[in-house]
């Protein structure tokens, strides 16, 4: 009998939870730090999985026990490359977001608790491989995220909550209606059953047996299931157009929110398409590819468009996050879409979801890290973060800049940091898969460049906003927390075989089930 | 993309970016994009009408134009350091040109000996704005050849090498070659006579700086309080005047290295041994070439002298000689050929158009879809709530009220009061008595 890792993982912040909670209820320090002592057990716990897991290998580290036998519910749990990779994000960002958030001193216990409740979602969503059993999980980190946006935001933070909540919640019923149309037709919950049904090509018709509707054809049911389980996963990726919910919940919730919402959460819906939609509805994806790649080419250029017309950093950044995802969305579309599986097209769908894989990664790092340098600078600047509220700060604060300067590019996707290699996996991969769609897109990557290059004229360069004259550069402290996420960015970018080693087996699966 | 970063649109902003960094990183940095496509050469050269591929003559007029064109704003500008940034735009057209009619020896080979004389005149500017207390304007200097001897030799030397002056310049050498494949081109002779015209402007406009920095009176003088304080300009220390003499020597001695009698640079690129054989300058019409590139350099050099140095420029806000002749014509030059307003009224305009256009469909129309969904469900909520107060909780509080007012009125029957009821009694025995009565008389 092996040790339950996975359920260890996933039960340890719940209990973390608690425990802050119980403890930190006088001092709001002891409960930050708590947590923080908490999450970085979390991480060396992955760390530990990932030195453990046989990169040659697929599903690991499985446990399977009978739930709810009757609709097909169980208690199964497994990673591959994909849920390993998500397990070391969660874990790099919540450690993160715990210590960029030490101007919290209200509720400070019930604010680190939900934190790590959070944190038990992700991993719970990361690793279950029944729907029954995943969507808990799923539903279970929304909460947390509810209370945090709505306890410690802005001052719109209610309205922000709310929409937040009800947006992603209607997401999730048509999810939860398309499953129950699965369920009642095949009787399976199981991700990984499904999959096997749908290659085989007895889902459709499974489907289409059951649940023949008002003389629907088998394609319009097939569409149908699908548009309910595609619209759970663009709310919460999101895919323009379902988007609005994110820039006033990223600017309303307090940084440290913003940073596990951006790093962590947005990857819950790319991880959805990935392990759920891509396998499963694979048929219904390629007769949908061209409005699909129409949709991540929109995400792609108009979220950068729109972050460019945005004069607050938290919103600029928030927009430049829907760009950055739309570039996954990007990949899954054109490597999902494209029919046939010969091995040319295989290495090509293969480099574009490699793209995806690290995309999701150095995305989550990169927008944390930003995140966490915007709330550094607002603790300097009494909140002010407006682009045009500083000046010149280079010459004052010269660490912070040059930091955050690499941050920004990285974001840009300057070779040598992590932002490229993504980026530049993903359009290598999609060229030859969606010439149209690859050109079309790459114009996000020149606004982006713009939008980011805006933030580093504005903020950093030109003569110096006299109201900022005196203020500090990162303590010691600071320097020392950021510099892992900064180093982090020089590795991947220098050499991201330390992650495509990983998650190799799983791609190239992946890449070979696309389009039989 | 690199065609494009040389194209001539593209110049102007490329030129105020060498225009506003430091003095020598520039040559370097702006011969990147030569390298890059001599590096795909390969690639641009192979496929359909060998020697002339598409690709390829691309190349060669993008190169020939970009030459023309930054020369000919180069020639109305004033600031020191944007004459020679435009002079290096135009120069990388030649080498682009050179590339696309003669291969990667023949665009190498300028491309080698510009980043030398080039580093020579741009550091040689570095010093002369140093003289001038950050003066960079040549209207207002004048005259500083007998205060900076060695700039103004070592500058000279680059500017004949830059002007392609005959025989003892590297300059002369590298774009002889280039004008020479011109000349053999197949496809056309225009670039030929591009890079005539480009040559012949490259000598006039450098002329004229020469002849405004270093000839003529000191126009500084009369206007920068600097020369109130007795600061006369002085030459740069041997920091700056060695190498400033390691470069003219460069950009002299290359020559050797590229003629036609001893082609090493050709021979070290091709991997092929490297023979002396004079014979080769009476080869397919070298010579020719070479005379008529001469003698538009001579051209060049007298046209600016006759114009600038001939009657020496007396003050600062004088108007320049071509000014006088063409104001028109010189200010669009003066401008840049308006490149920069281009920019801003289709591309910068087009960006901020299409950034509001995106955050108006953001704030408008996907917000205000989920807007009206919200309002639906609201308006919804409402008429629900109304339907529950207005109908059927109207109806049942009605129905209840009913109930209420009869049961009030039999609870008020049974008071259990004596009296009360012996009155019914009393007043239901008179009716009856009285009803019998009335049946009976009936």
């Amino acid at each position: 009998m092996t040790m339950p890792l996975l359920s260890i993982l996933t039960a340890l912040p719940i209990f973390g939870a608690l425990i802050v909670f119980a403890a930190g209820r006088r001092d709001a320090q002891l409960a930050r730090r708590l947590a923080l002592v908490l999450s970085l057990v979390s991480l060396a716990l992955v760390l530990y999985l990932w030195h453990a897991f046989d990169p040659a290998g697929l599903l690991q580290f499985q446990e399977r026990h009978a739930w709810i036998p009757s609709f097909g519910a169980e208690y199964r749990l497994g990673i591959d490359g994909l849920g390993l990779l998500m397990l070391l994000l969660s874990a790099i960002v919540v450690p993160m977001s715990i210590a960029a958030s030490a101007q919290i001193t209200e509720r400070a216990h019930l604010y680190f608790a939900l934190v790590l409740l959070l944190q038990a979602g992700l991993f719970g969503t990361f690793t279950a491989l029944n729907f029954f059993h995943w969507f808990i999980f799923w539903e279970l980190s929304l909460i947390p995220a509810f209370f945090l946006i709505k306890l410690w935001g802005g001052p719109k933070r209610s309205a922000a909550a709310t929409q937040f909540f009800v947006y992603t919640m209607v997401g999730s019923v048509a999810l939860l209606l398309a499953f129950l149309a699965i369920s009642l037709s095949t009787g399976k919950l199981d991700f990984l059953e499904l999959a096997d049904l749908a290659r085989a090509g007895q889902l459709l018709p499974a489907m289409a047996g059951k649940l023949a509707l008002h003389a629907m054809t088998a394609r319009q049911i097939g569409l149908l299931i699908f548009a309910g389980a595609f619209l759970g996963f663009a709310v919460k990726v999101p895919l323009i157009p379902f988007h609005t919910w994110l820039p006033t919940a990223y600017e309303e919730a307090p940084t440290g929110t913003t940073m596990l919402l951006t790093g962590a959460m947005s990857k819950m819906g790319v991880y959805g398409f990935l392990r759920i939609l891509m396998p499963i509805f694979a048929e219904e994806m390629r007769w949908m590819r061209t409005p699909l790649l129409w949709l991540a080419i929109a995400t792609v250029v108009m979220g950068a468009s729109a972050a460019f017309a945005q004069r607050d950093l938290k919103r600029i950044l928030a927009y430049s996050s829907i760009n950055h995802l739309g570039y996954c969305m990007l990949g899954i579309f054109a490597a999902a879409g494209f029919a046939g599986n010969d091995p040319a097209a295989v290495m090509e769908k293969a480099a574009a979801l490699d793209g995806v894989f690290l995309q999701m990664l150095n995305h989550g790092l990169t927008a944390a890290t930003l995140f966490w340098f915007v709330a550094m600078l607002e603790k300097r600047s009494d909140g002010l973060r407006g682009l045009n509220d500083f000046g010149g700060l280079r010459q004052i604060v010269p660490v912070m800049c040059g930091l955050m300067g690499i941050a920004l590019f990285s974001s840009l996707g300057l070779p040598g940091l992590n932002g490229f290699v993504g980026e530049f996996l993903i359009f290598k991969g999609v060229f030859p898969l969606a010439p149209w769609a690859a050109a079309i897109a790459v114009l996000g990557l020149l606004v982006t460049a713009i939008v980011i290059l805006t933030i580093l004229q504005r903020v950093f360069s030109g003569p110096l906003n006299p109201k900022w004259s005196a203020m500090a550069d990162l303590t010691v402290g600071e320097r020392i927390a950021v510099a892992p996420a900064i180093a982090l960015m020089f590795v991947l970018g220098i050499y991201p075989q330390l992650i495509l080693g990983a998650i190799n087996g799983t791609v190239v699966q992946m890449a070979k089930y696309l389009g039989q | 993309m690199e065609m494009i970063s040389a194209s001539p649109t593209a110049a102007s902003p490329a030129a105020t970016a060498i225009e506003n960094s430091t003095k020598i990183t520039p040559v370097k940095a702006s011969g990147c994009g030569v390298f890059l496509v001599a590096r795909v050469f390969p690639l641009m050269s192979t496929g359909s009408g060998a020697g002339a591929t598409t690709a390829l003559q691309v190349v060669t007029w993008v190169g020939g134009i970009t030459a023309v064109f930054a020369a000919s704003i180069a020639v109305a500008q004033s600031d020191i350091k944007r004459i020679l940034a435009y002079s290096t735009v135009s120069q990388l057209g030649y080498m682009m040109m050179g590339l696309g009619v003669g291969g990667v020896s023949v665009g190498m080979f300028h491309l080698i000996t510009h980043a030398f004389f080039k580093a020579l005149l741009f550091l040689g500017a570095g010093s002369v704005i140093h003289a001038c207390h950050e003066e960079q304007d040549i209207r207002r200097m004048g005259g500083l050849g007998k205060y900076l001897p060695i700039t103004f030799a070592t500058y000279a030397i680059g500017m004949l090498a830059l002007c392609g002056f005959p025989l003892f310049f590297s300059g002369f050498w590298s774009k002889d070659e280039i004008l020479h494949s011109a000349h053999l081109w197949q496809v056309s002779q225009v670039p030929f006579y591009l890079g005539i015209v480009g040559a012949l402007l490259t000598a006039f406009y450098m002329t004229r700086q020469v002849c405004y920095v270093f000839l003529g009176p000191e126009r500084l003088g009369k206007k920068h309080d600097a020369y109130a304080h007795g600061a006369a300009p002085h030459e740069s220390p041997a920091t700056m005047a060695v190498p400033l003499m390691l470069l003219a020597a460069c950009a002299v001695l290359l020559s050797l290295i590229g003629t036609p009698a001893w082609p090493w640079f050709h021979a070290f690129l091709t991997g092929e041994p490297a023979t002396v054989d004079f014979a080769r300058f009476t080869e397919g019409g070298i010579v020719p070439v070479m005379v008529t590139s001469s003698l538009i350099v001579f051209l060049g050099l007298g046209l600016g002298w006759w114009l600038y140095g001939r009657k020496p420029v007396e003050d600062a806000t004088a108007p320049d000689a071509l000014e006088r002749m063409q104001p028109a014509v010189f200010r669009v030059f003066q401008n840049r050929l308006y490149v920069d307003e281009l920019y801003a009224a289709t591309v910068i305009r087009f960006q901020a158009w299409a950034a509001r256009v995106c955050d108006f469909l953001d704030r408008w129309v996907w917000n205000g879809a989920v807007q009206v969904v919200s309002y639906m469900v609201l308006g919804l909520s409402w008429l629900s709530r109304l339907t529950d107060t207005g109908v059927v909780n109207f109806g049942f509080d009605k129905g209840c009220g009913g109930v209420t007012l009869g049961s009030r009125v039999v609870a008020r029957l049974q008071s259990g009061q004596a009296q009360s009821y012996l009155r019914i009694l009393g007043i239901a025995f008179t009716i009856l008595v009285l009803l019998l009565i009335w049946s009976s008389r009936g």
